[in-house]
């Protein structure tokens, strides 16, 4: 079976399994929401500076929602031994990392799109037309960093007895270049005035350089 | 491969955890046609047998072969001959019964999978139950989606480990005719038990797996099950067999 194909069966069972369950989005949107309202009630958001670093509340937020997300997505495969079924397909590893992957990219990105109504609203923060669409690039591009470490740490972390504490441990440190580029593209949509051409490309780089990376390495990375 | 080359081969199988040696040096064939019932206490190196030859353990000493590959060398592509049943279910819970046999089949690349999907469901009675998530079904229910998961891309040889855990009689009466069907057809089968009477029900051959070594095989029709019983349970309380039970 071909590796796209491959991937195309996996995304099709994980989206499947959030269809039935829908606890990788309400576990993040729980999360990402409750963080936004206490960053509301906390800061005095409706000042200029605070208005300046919006873009990082969002991001700080969507960083630990994501992270909920990303360790529930190996602990589908590690309950009842279903990863043992998967592994022992003849079917390329590669096209395993990528069905999960983008399964991942789809619900952060969902999460993402589900956040901003609400962020812009309790950070009163202008979404002027022309930059719509660099704010949807950042998202995409963003979340693509965010699915494309995560999946390879979750494969990792999820064989280990401290799961839960060692995704965030090897995750959020790997993806801090990536949180950063995607804080600076954010606040340029939301009204910034530093160019993000330069935050654009470092985030196309990760993108590129961490999925492939998952799709070399994943093999390994699911070894018991 | 020639017409007689067995299904699985293991020559000189040793693994060792740390300082445990879970296999000893462990021979065994198991031919095309043959169902081969593995017993031993626990701890005597049944589920390590079948996870090396299911490939789940890559690291052993000593030769696999599955249809005359030797295993770690072989394409993932071999993979495709073997079902495996394992103490654990390998299903994904949250997914509805049918959609775990059709995620399986797909996988597989097996041509028309929902329909194959759909005549193991009848074949492990659970088409009424097809569309509930699988974590409602009970653990006898699971074990019998989990046969059909191992079955549904037509493996040449089946690998279960204590397949006859949780099922009813019924059910065991219903696997015990699936694998002489399976036998019959030309399949081969491993499994690991310790229910006597079913697995002398399907098993062509019987073995005893001592503390890593094999210290039993013969013929199922040859073995006098009364006597074997006997034999087992001096094995099981004892740590060792009597002589008349070896090989």
């Amino acid at each position: 079976m071909s590796t796209l194909r491959t991937a195309g069966v996996v995304l099709w069972k994980d989206l499947r399994i959030e269809w039935r369950t829908r606890d990788a989005l309400s576990a993040s949107l729980v999360f990402g929401i409750l963080t936004l309202v206490i960053f509301n009630f906390a800061l005095d958001v409706n000042t200029p500076e605070m208005r300046r670093l919006a873009a990082g509340f969002f991001w700080v937020a969507f960083s630990f929602a994501g992270t909920l997300a990303l360790n529930r997505s190996f602990a589908l495969e590690k309950e009842a031994g279903a990863g043992r079924a998967l592994a022992l397909a003849p079917v390329d590893p590669a096209g395993v990392y990528l069905g999960k992957f983008f399964a991942n990219w789809l619900f952060l990105l969902s999460t993402q799109l589900i956040l901003l109504p609400i962020f812009m609203l309790f950070f009163d923060v202008p979404l002027a037309g022309e930059r719509v669409l660099a704010l949807l690039a950042s998202f995409l591009l963003g979340s693509c960093a965010f699915a494309a470490t995560g999946t390879l740490f979750s494969a990792v972390a999820v064989n280990t007895r401290m799961r839960d504490l060692l995704l965030p441990l090897l995750f959020l440190p790997t993806v801090v270049p990536a949180l950063i580029a995607a804080v600076s593209t954010t606040a340029w949509a939301l009204g910034g005035a530093d160019s993000p051409s330069f935050w654009f490309k470092l985030l196309i780089v990760f993108d590129v350089v961490f999925v492939t990376t998952g799709i070399l390495v994943f093999e390994y990375a699911i070894e018991e | 491969m020639t017409p007689h080359t067995p299904a699985l081969a293991c020559e000189k199988l040793t693994k060792r955890y740390g300082r445990t040696t879970a296999l000893r040096a462990v021979d065994i064939v198991v031919h095309e046609g043959e169902c081969v019932a593995l017993f031993g206490r626990n701890g005597a190196g049944k589920t390590t047998l079948l996870h090396i030859a299911g490939s789940l353990i890559r690291w052993y000493d000593g030769d696999v072969r599955i249809f005359g590959t030797l295993l770690r060398r072989a394409d993932p592509s071999l993979r495709r001959q073997l079902g495996l049943v394992l103490h654990d279910t390998c299903l994904y819970l949250d997914l509805s019964v049918r959609d775990n046999l059709r995620f399986f089949a797909r996988l597989y690349d097996v041509p028309n999978a929902d329909a194959r999907a759909d005549e193991l469901l009848e074949r492990v009675d659970l088409t009424a139950r097809a569309a509930d998530s699988t974590r409602a079904l009970s653990r006898g229910m699971k074990q019998r989606l989990s046969i059909a998961r191992a079955l549904v891309h037509k493996p040449r040889l089946l690998l279960l480990d204590e397949p006859f855990t949780g099922l009813d009689e019924l059910s065991s009466q219903s696997l015990s005719t699936l694998l002489q069907e399976f036998v019959r057809d030309g399949g081969a089968v491993l499994m690991s038990t310790h229910d006597l009477e079913r697995a002398f029900n399907a098993a062509t051959r019987a073995v005893i797996l001592e503390r890593g070594s094999i210290t039993f095989d013969r013929p199922a029709g040859e073995v006098d099950v009364t006597a074997f019983r006997h034999a087992y349970w001096h094995v099981l309380f004892t740590g060792s067999g009597p002589e008349g039970a070896r090989r």
